[in-house]
């Protein structure tokens, strides 16, 4: 896979993971919520970071 | 139920937070690389092994290359990942993995592959089944059972078809037990009803929706929500109840008599007939669009005749837990040679008569004595008909027949015991229901 599609996959790889955690998350136990929120906010800022690579890759 | 084991090999700490999520209740283990993932199939056993492909941001697909081991140490291995190009999945089929989909439902999809994982046992299941929920050593019916069960946890209608006594309600139940669904087996024969009792048997009533009905009854739709509903004789039910059902399951709602209101259930439906049902269709029975919703899997179930392996095995399930029987070799002929037209009822009732002697040798005689040849058994059955009732019924049709026989038990009954219904309900063993409905109709009747 080259880099620009690696890129294009994890961005979808973690939003879909972002997704199911959000459809879980009205159903979580307190004690775990905070934990998932951490996560969730991890996979965001991930997919951030990711699309300021996209947007920093060359024009094809 | 036993826990399972599972391992979920997935490097995005969210997505395993998400499965640990979906898995609450089973033995989850964790592994985010490929050598840890190896280290924990080389050591330990896992039922289900869910692998995502590519571990890591620069990894090349490790996760295809831990298939072949998770395979190779007997788990059902599923593949979850976002990338889902043919050739990925292709080669994820070709390394032995069970099941491969695409990650973001994971709620429905993890539910349902435990489901369809706990059918497959590796065949351990199977051969509970077929030494306990369906008696069977027949190759062909085997087969076809092992096949429905496949679809036994989806939501998908079945049709099972077959002569009268060949098990048809036991595998729908059996199906019913390995669908995974919260809700109970409901079980209903149309050819049972006129379509007046049918229709509020199905739908339920509402308190004052017709003579005799005193409080709000439940109906069977409701009965089986979040189960499943059997409906045998499906080829006795008029057009109109059709019509009336296909709406039912196809909007999951249903309206009880005598409420504008609607109500909502949950269920799956298994349908069965002995009919031809091409013959159904043909004489405009069967509604082809209903025929349609109910039929997503066929199972022909075949007549004990052409399964006579299955005769002794099924006499001894009969016998389980009480008097054991030995069959005299020119017996077990007899027994071999007969076509058991009534199939298994028959089968059973002809085990029930034997084991009441006195005897547990079964000898050629005995069976000989509880073996009516099946010319005979179908002259006997048709002997029982009065003349005036058959051409009644071929007058004003097989229903109308039915409820004047009917009226007329309920009638007489009811003349023995001083006009005493609760009197009617015990010895007819009839529901309130079928009485109030006969007497709404004899009165209706009378004043027409």
């Amino acid at each position: 896979m080259a880099d620009i599609e690696k890129i294009y996959h994890t961005i979808k790889s973690r939003a879909i993971n972002l997704k199911a955690a959000a459809e879980q998350l009205p159903k979580y136990p307190p004690e775990r919520r905070d934990k998932m929120i951490v996560l969730m906010r991890e996979a965001a800022q991930d997919i951030i970071r990711l699309l300021a690579e996209v947007e920093a890759a060359p024009k094809p | 139920m036993n826990k399972l084991k599972i391992l979920v090999i997935e490097d995005d700490s969210l997505a395993q937070e998400v499965m640990a999520g979906n898995l609450v209740g089973q033995a989850v283990d964790f592994a985010a690389d490929r050598a840890t993932a190896e280290r924990k199939l080389k050591t330990g056993h896992y039922d289900i092994c869910f692998v995502d492909l590519l571990l890591g941001e620069n990894d090349d697909y490790s996760g295809l290359k831990l298939i072949p081991l998770a395979v190779g140490k007997g788990s059902y291995t599923v593949v979850m990942s976002s990338c889902d190009t043919e050739e990925t999945i292709s080669k994820a089929y070709t390394l032995g993995c069970k099941e491969f989909y695409v990650k973001g439902n994971e709620e429905a999809n993890v539910s349902a592959i435990i489901a369809r994982y706990l059918q497959d046992d590796g065949g351990k299941k199977a051969q509970a089944v077929f030494s306990g929920g369906f008696i069977t050593n027949d190759p062909a019916t085997r087969a076809l059972v092992t096949e429905a069960l496949k679809y036994a946890a989806t939501n998908l209608p079945l049709l099972i078809l077959g002569p009268s006594g060949t098990g048809k309600t036991t595998l729908a139940e059996l199906l019913h037990k390995h669908s995974g669904r919260d809700g109970d087996f409901v079980a209903m024969n149309c050819s049972a009803y006129t379509e007046d009792l049918l229709e509020s048997e199905l739908f339920g009533y509402k308190r004052g929706a017709f003579t005799g009905a005193h409080e709000n009854r439940k109906g069977k739709l409701a009965q089986a929500d979040k189960g499943t509903l059997f409906l045998d004789e499906i080829g006795a039910m008029s057009q109109n109840m059709q019509v009336k059902l296909l709406k039912a399951i196809e909007e999951k709602a249903f309206y009880p008599l005598g409420s504008d209101k609607p109500e909502y259930s949950d269920f799956r439906v298994i349908s069965a007939t002995l009919e031809d049902v091409q013959k159904l269709l043909a004489e405009n029975k069967l509604r082809f669009d209903f025929f349609q919703r109910v039929h997503g899997m066929t199972v022909v179930l075949k007549p004990l005749a052409q399964r006579k392996c299955d005769i002794f095995p099924l006499m001894q399930a009969f016998t389980k837990g009480t008097k054991r029987l030995a069959f005299e070799l020119g017996a077990k002929d007899y027994v071999l040679e007969h076509s058991w037209p009534g199939n298994t009822r028959e089968l059973k009732r002809f085990v029930e008569l034997v084991a009441a002697g006195a005897q547990g040798i079964v000898t050629l005689e005995t069976a000989k004595k509880h073996i009516k040849p099946a010319a005979a058994a179908s002259a006997a059955a048709l002997d029982g008909v009065p003349q005036w009732y058959y051409d009644y019924a071929l007058k004003y049709g097989l229903e109308a027949a039915v409820d004047h026989l009917t009226a007329g038990i309920i009638n007489r009954n009811l003349g023995e015991n001083n006009g005493k219904r609760a009197a009617a309900l015990e010895q007819l063993k009839i529901s309130k229901r079928l009485l109030y409905a006969t007497l709404a109709k004899v009165r209706t009747a009378g004043e027409d």
